[in-house]
């Protein structure tokens, strides 16, 4: 069964995609009292995904990120989640990636991926 | 918020003692510094995950110390509890090797979790049915599939290293849930398999759904990320549903359960059981 498939099924029980989306729809509140218990669980193998795991209620600083993942995502862009250090020792924070190394204008670090970093 | 400084300060770098004696030197100079940016920021939050566990492990031991029916397994629990925070160094060690940042945690919703769960039986089952068997489950797919895509060296020998754990974990869930489940009052077992059905749909949530949308939204994966242990979108699904339907769903069958029910149910609104689920 292909993801398209597992994404159909998912619908159809009664789940949405939507429901591990940044911003409003948090998973508690979607699914009722469930979640009181279910938002809690271990999210497994970790990625750096700054939207997933709950991250976003848990820390301001996630919101922040998944906020600008969202937007960079919606301009055609790949978010960076990553703080990295630079070849002359400057923090770079996460960013949004464009082609080229160009960022969109949604991007909150404009000159991100034209360092070297 | 009460986010931390995790359980292994940066190391003083290249070194691979420690935590990391026996493990090979990484080998990352053959990948853009991009990915490997990336692919390492996992590693404190691996350890952040591990940290969480052996909190959960913890609270667990101390519930089934207080219970006849659970009490003989306590030790096993203490033992997992200090696997979790070995792995807990662990991670945040392969991480500050690698030039990631220090692990972060927050133990806010450890106790948001433990909170709805006063007495100790049920606390100590439920737990184990749902953190341990049904979570170490998944969380062992999630290891191998990613111990199978990752190339380079320190990533893939660490990820082998946690996986053995994973694995006698999980065992350890289901042979301790074998074990009680017949001594255990109807209410617990209701209780249990209303745990069970809010675990798979949250489960499904956390686990699967972010990959999920990566996919539906055609965000591009780098082939390097999985050389460095971040699993594919398509990876993490597959495996996530592998280790659901192969592996828990009989298991929660054998054990009495109803895991068909369960799964089929999981996004379903009513609450079975009061006083489970404030």
């Amino acid at each position: 069964m292909n993801w398209r498939d597992r994404l159909r099924q998912m619908t159809l029980a009664g789940g949405a995609i939507s429901l591990a989306a940044c911003g409003g729809g948090s998973l508690p509140s979607q699914m009722g009292q469930a979640g009181q218990t279910g938002s809690n669980f271990q999210c497994g193998n970790a990625n750096p995904d700054p939207c997933i795991c709950g991250r976003p209620d848990a820390s301001q600083g996630a919101r922040a990120q998944c906020d600008g993942e969202i937007a960079c995502q919606a301009g055609g862009g790949v978010w960076n989640p990553t703080y990295m250090l630079d070849s002359t020792g400057t923090t770079v924070p996460p960013h949004c990636e464009v082609d080229g190394g160009a960022a969109p204008d949604a991007a909150p670090t404009p000159d991100a991926g034209s360092d070297g970093a | 918020m009460r986010a931390r400084t995790g359980p292994e300060r940066p190391t003083r770098g290249g070194r691979g003692d420690g935590p990391l004696r026996g493990l090979p030197a990484p080998h990352i100079e053959t990948y853009a510094p991009r990915d490997v940016a990336f692919a390492i920021s996992a590693w404190p939050l691996r350890a952040a995950e591990e940290l969480r566990s052996a909190l959960i492990f913890h609270a667990l031991a101390h519930a089934s110390a207080r219970s006849p029916i659970t009490a003989e397994w306590t030790p096993q629990f203490v033992a997992a509890t200090h696997d979790e925070v070995a792995h807990a160094r662990f991670c945040a060690a392969v991480g500050a090797r690698l030039g990631a940042a220090p692990p972060r945690w927050d133990a806010h919703p450890v106790r948001a979790r433990l909170r709805p769960m006063t007495e100790p039986l049920l606390r100590a089952s439920a737990l184990t049915l749902v953190e341990v068997a049904i979570g170490e489950t998944i969380s062992m797919a999630m290891f191998r599939a990613g111990r199978r895509a990752a190339r380079e060296p320190l990533t893939r020998a660490a990820l082998e290293r946690i996986l053995t754990d994973e694995v006698r974990h999980q065992r350890l869930g289901w042979n301790a849930m074998g074990a009680w489940l017949p001594d255990l009052p109807a209410e617990i077992r209701g209780a249990l398999q209303e745990e069970a059905r809010l675990a798979l749909g949250a489960m499904e949530q956390k686990v699967a759904v972010p990959a999920l949308r990566r996919l539906e939204a055609n965000v591009p994966f780098e082939s390097a990320y999985a050389a460095l242990g971040v699993l594919a979108p398509e990876a993490r699904v597959e495996a996530f549903y592998f280790a659901t339907e192969r592996l828990v769903l009989p298991r929660l069958s054998r054990l009495g359960l109803d895991g068909e029910r369960a799964w089929q149910h999981r996004y379903a609104h009513t609450r079975a059981k009061e006083g489970s689920h404030p």
